[in-house]
């Protein structure tokens, strides 16, 4: 693995663009073409080498390239990882928007927070946030109906609200509390959220799994509790009260059955 | 003697009320009385005419006083100001017609800003859900004619749209609805017992905030499923006579306003809203309407929409992309996570009606201000523009809250040498094609490069 | 912020200093967020009490009085009166102890403000309070939009606290000194 290092020369007055920090765009490059990516604040462009201080070198796919990030500023820099089909990208610090959107493979590692829309519609790959993730955290993009797809996100801290709307497969987990509006519009996939849940969890569900082993403060009306399971989560097995819903929503059938979203609370 | 001018154009709410009576001096110059307006049409047309009007425009002063400026002098400022920031912020919009609205956004797309109307802090939401989820709706025109089943949920009509009763939704006598009010169920939810919902025939009560999962729960009433006894405060059994309401009449109507778009959830609430209104369509017609609150609030998401493909939030930065994404591009965030360095409030007040956070970074940025009156803006912008007031000293088209066009009248002259929204812009836009000329750049992106070189 | 004893709640409104970049930093929303939770937590159930003050939810929104204030002038005394102003139900009016149309103190996650109580002619209930839309209602609405874009204007919580002595600002001056600006009176239009 080659791992070129950059460091921001200044914290920028605005907010940074920098969606050519991927190992996609790095790799194969000399360290002058890497200085040479574009980036921009505002209606200004620049170069990546404008903003940073780039030193190591990249590999010659996107799969053998690292790339290190250094502030402080980070956490005015967007898109970090975005797009990305494989290699590894490290932000020593808070990333902002974007981080990890959209990203196919690789793995994505953040040693602060990151801000909202981060790993948008992701398809595959791993994120892994030290600490709190904002809002609409693997969410669909604006206006689309198809959301997260696959790949797994792991949150160190809390998440805020809008995680996983739209969601239609791979897996969250977010080891602190979470706001509103969990799994909004799910038709798949798998939300872990191992405190607790504000409100609206599940809302308009057709599809998926959520585990919230705190509980929610308000249940949405439209869930009903069927039974109590025991099963293996995360590595941990737990007792769970199982919840069916969402009953407002349309639902579609499997083999005869009807297929419902499920809620599970650990059974306390 | 005064001369009457018939069918003016109500420029306040979103009702935008087409049957005004004007009388005007034979010269033209004043407004003498109007009939026909709510209390505050009434208040904005008789206020017209009072002495102390800005008529030049004002650059405020580093001892803290403002100093009356020439157009041309405030026209160089502005399109100075605009060139030399990364990315300004043109927000407002919902007070002028779509002529300016349209000189406005060519101005913000040649000096890279983005574009937000007042939709960003009231039916933004709407419009959020509206992306995700479609609309049934149709015109005031059909409420009025064929609505028996009228919802007003989270909106109050009586206080902020004050003829939208007894033109459209709950008084007339229309077509098919020749028994008016008699005719009619109507049904107000809401966290307050407001004067709308004392002309209501059914009050609900719910506890704040818990919109989402009441429609949650009629929803699943209506797919003939158990819900809790108590949901938000209401109990099963209201929510049953709500759904019984709905499900018994022709033609229902959902209106709502900012109970839904402001509270917990936002565009969540109106997407549930939206998706119990579709539910109703198995059983009988059934439609919503948005309560929009600027009479053109509505024609600056038409104009920005066939001009850049967003109803709001649209940041042209990239010169040559349209983006839209709110929480990122929506005016109150990018002000609080202080991503604009400049900011133009057009048709609007920014400083009286965003929180607090957000004013103080737009007072710390250059900000030119364009309103005929004063406001908290154009007290803590740099410069303050003074324009005519459309519907009265200007015409131009608006749009209604359904989406209906409709063109404005002028009913007065406005004064001497004050220029109209869409004069300033291009006049605005001329000068910084003229900068950019004189620099020999190609766009605003390279005129900042080589001003930082 | 305050004359007099500050609020409990003052701590949680230290904004951190936005130029010193060197420090671990939280822009925006987020400091006014967990102070959002702060103040949610201490309101638990029936707990409305805090110190000599209540803690109520608050919803800001138009008023007809408001609107035609607004058309009247924004520094005009019809929009001070319709504005400064925070709506009550009768049963929070005695919580308090003190006496209709007199001044309180109004904090929230995002700030403080005087405003006078008075009673709602729009029918609360004991717990919700009223603000009309305007520059005092946004010194106390968090600028938190969850992302979306909107602010939190309808449905956030406040201590409320009797402030007999203290005078109702201004909306100009307010506005210039909490921007740290300088304010050399109201203009002479209008």
């Amino acid at each position: 693995m080659n791992t070129v290092t950059i460091k921001l020369k200044k914290v920028p007055d605005l907010y940074l663009e920098c969606e050519s920090v991927t190992p996609d765009k790095f790799a194969g490059k000399s360290l002058e073409e890497i200085a040479a990516l574009p980036c921009s604040e505002g209606k200004r462009n620049y170069t990546l080498g404008d903003w940073f201080e780039i030193s190591g070198a990249a590999g010659a796919t996107a799969d053998e390239t690292k790339i290190d990030v250094y502030g402080p500023g980070t956490s005015k820099c967007k898109y970090f990882g975005a797009w990305m089909t494989a290699g590894e990208v490290v932000v020593n610090g808070t990333a902002d928007m974007f981080t990890g959107a959209w990203m196919e493979g690789g793995k994505l590692h953040v040693k602060g927070d990151v801000r909202s829309f981060s790993g948008l519609q992701m398809k595959g790959g791993e994120m892994l946030v030290e600490g709190r993730a904002w809002n609409y955290l693997g969410a669909a993009y604006r206006g689309d109906w198809r959301g997260m797809q696959g790949g797994l996100i792991r949150i160190k801290g809390d998440a805020g609200s809008d995680v996983a709307t739209f969601m239609n497969g791979g897996t969250i987990i977010i080891e602190g509390n979470a706001d509103i509006h969990i799994g909004t519009h799910a038709e798949g996939g798998t939300i872990i959220i191992k405190g607790k849940a504000h409100r609206r969890v599940g809302g308009q569900m057709v599809k998926g799994e959520i585990y919230v082993f705190h509980g929610c403060d308000v249940m949405m009306p439209g869930f009903k509790k069927v039974e109590e399971r025991e099963i293996e989560v995360d590595g941990e097995t737990h007792m769970f009260n199982v919840f069916i819903g969402d009953l407002g929503e349309r639902h579609p059938k499997s083999k005869g059955e009807v297929v419902y979203g499920h809620i599970y609370t650990l059974k306390e | 003697m005064t001369k009457t001018i018939k069918n003016v154009i109500c420029t306040f709410c979103g009702t935008l009320c087409d049957d005004l009576e004007v009388d005007v001096t034979d010269d033209e110059k004043k407004i003498v009385t109007v009939r026909n307006a709510c209390a505050i049409g009434a208040e904005k047309y008789l206020h017209v005419s009072n002495p102390g009007r800005v008529v030049l425009p004002r650059m405020r002063q580093a001892d803290g006083t403002y100093k009356d400026v020439s157009y041309d002098e405030a026209i160089d400022f502005a399109a100075k100001t605009l060139l030399k920031a990364k990315k300004p912020l043109f927000y407002g919009w919902s007070s002028t017609n779509c002529e300016a609205i349209a000189a406005g956004n060519v101005l913000a797309e040649k000096t890279g800003g983005v574009i937000d109307n007042c939709a960003t802090v009231c039916h933004g939401s709407s419009l959020l859900a509206i992306q995700d989820t479609g609309v049934p709706s149709c015109t005031l025109g059909e409420v009025k004619n064929r609505a028996d089943r009228v919802i007003f949920w989270g909106c109050n009509p009586a206080h902020a749209h004050p003829r939208h009763m007894s033109r459209y939704s709950i008084f007339p006598r229309g077509f098919f609805s020749a028994k008016g009010q008699k005719g009619r169920k109507i049904i107000c939810v809401d966290c307050r017992e407001t004067d709308t919902a004392k002309v209501a025939d059914t009050f609900v009560r719910i506890k704040q905030s818990y919109d989402y999962e009441i429609f949650d729960a009629l929803r699943t009433l209506l797919r003939g499923e158990d819900i809790p006894d108590e949901v938000g405060g209401v109990p099963k059994e209201k929510l049953q006579e709500v759904i019984d309401i709905c499900k018994s009449g022709r033609f229902v109507t959902l209106f709502f306003g900012m109970g839904l778009t402001h509270t917990l959830g936002r565009n969540h609430n109106i997407d549930a809203g939206i998706n119990f209104i579709r539910d109703l369509n198995d059983y009988t017609k059934a439609v919503l309407i948005a309560m929009r609150g600027h009479y053109n609030v509505t024609g600056a998401g038409q104009v920005l929409g066939w001009q850049y493909g967003f109803p709001f939030a649209c940041d042209l930065s990239r010169l040559t992309m349209a983006r839209h994404n709110p929480g990122e591009t929506t005016s109150v965030d990018l002000l609080v996570r202080k991503e604009v360095d400049a900011c133009v409030v057009i048709a609007s007040d920014l400083a009286a009606h965003f929180p607090f956070e957000a004013t103080r970074t737009m007072a710390h940025i250059p900000t030119i201000t364009i309103d005929p009156h004063i406001s908290m803006s154009t007290e803590l912008s740099d410069l303050h523009i003074p324009v005519a007031i459309v519907g009265v000293e200007v015409g131009g088209c608006c749009y209604r809250m359904d989406n209906v066009p409709i063109e404005t009248r002028k009913c007065i002259d406005a004064p001497e040498g004050v220029l109209t929204d869409e004069e300033l812009f291009n006049r605005i836009s001329a000068r910084v094609d003229e900068i950019l000329a004189e620099n020999g750049c190609k766009d605003a992106s390279e005129y900042l490069a080589k001003m930082e070189a | 912020m305050t004359t007099g004893n500050p609020s409990p709640l003052v701590s949680l409104f230290q904004k951190e200093d936005f130029d010193d970049w060197s420090k671990p930093h939280l822009v925006g929303d987020t400091t006014e967020y967990s102070a959002l939770l702060e103040l949610q937590k201490m309101q638990k159930g029936d707990q409305r009490k805090y110190g000599n003050g209540i803690i109520v939810s608050v919803v800001t929104c138009t008023e007809i009085k408001q609107g035609i204030a607004i058309e009247t002038g924004k520094t005009s005394p019809q929009y001070f009166n319709a504005c400064s102003i925070i709506e009550l139900h009768e049963d929070d009016f005695k919580a308090l102890g003190i006496n209709k149309n007199t001044n309180v103190r109004v904090t929230s996650a995002a700030g403080s403000v005087i405003l006078k109580a008075v009673v709602t002619t729009q029918s609360l209930y004991p717990g919700l309070a009223h603000i009309p839309m305007g520059p005092w209602a946004n010194m106390v609405v968090p600028a938190y939009t969850y992302s979306t874009g909107e602010p939190c204007f309808c449905g956030f919580d406040c201590l409320i606290e009797p402030a007999p002595e203290e005078k109702i600002e201004n909306a100009v001056k307010l506005l210039h000194e909490k921007c740290g600006l300088k304010y050399v009176g109201d203009p002479h239009y209008d």
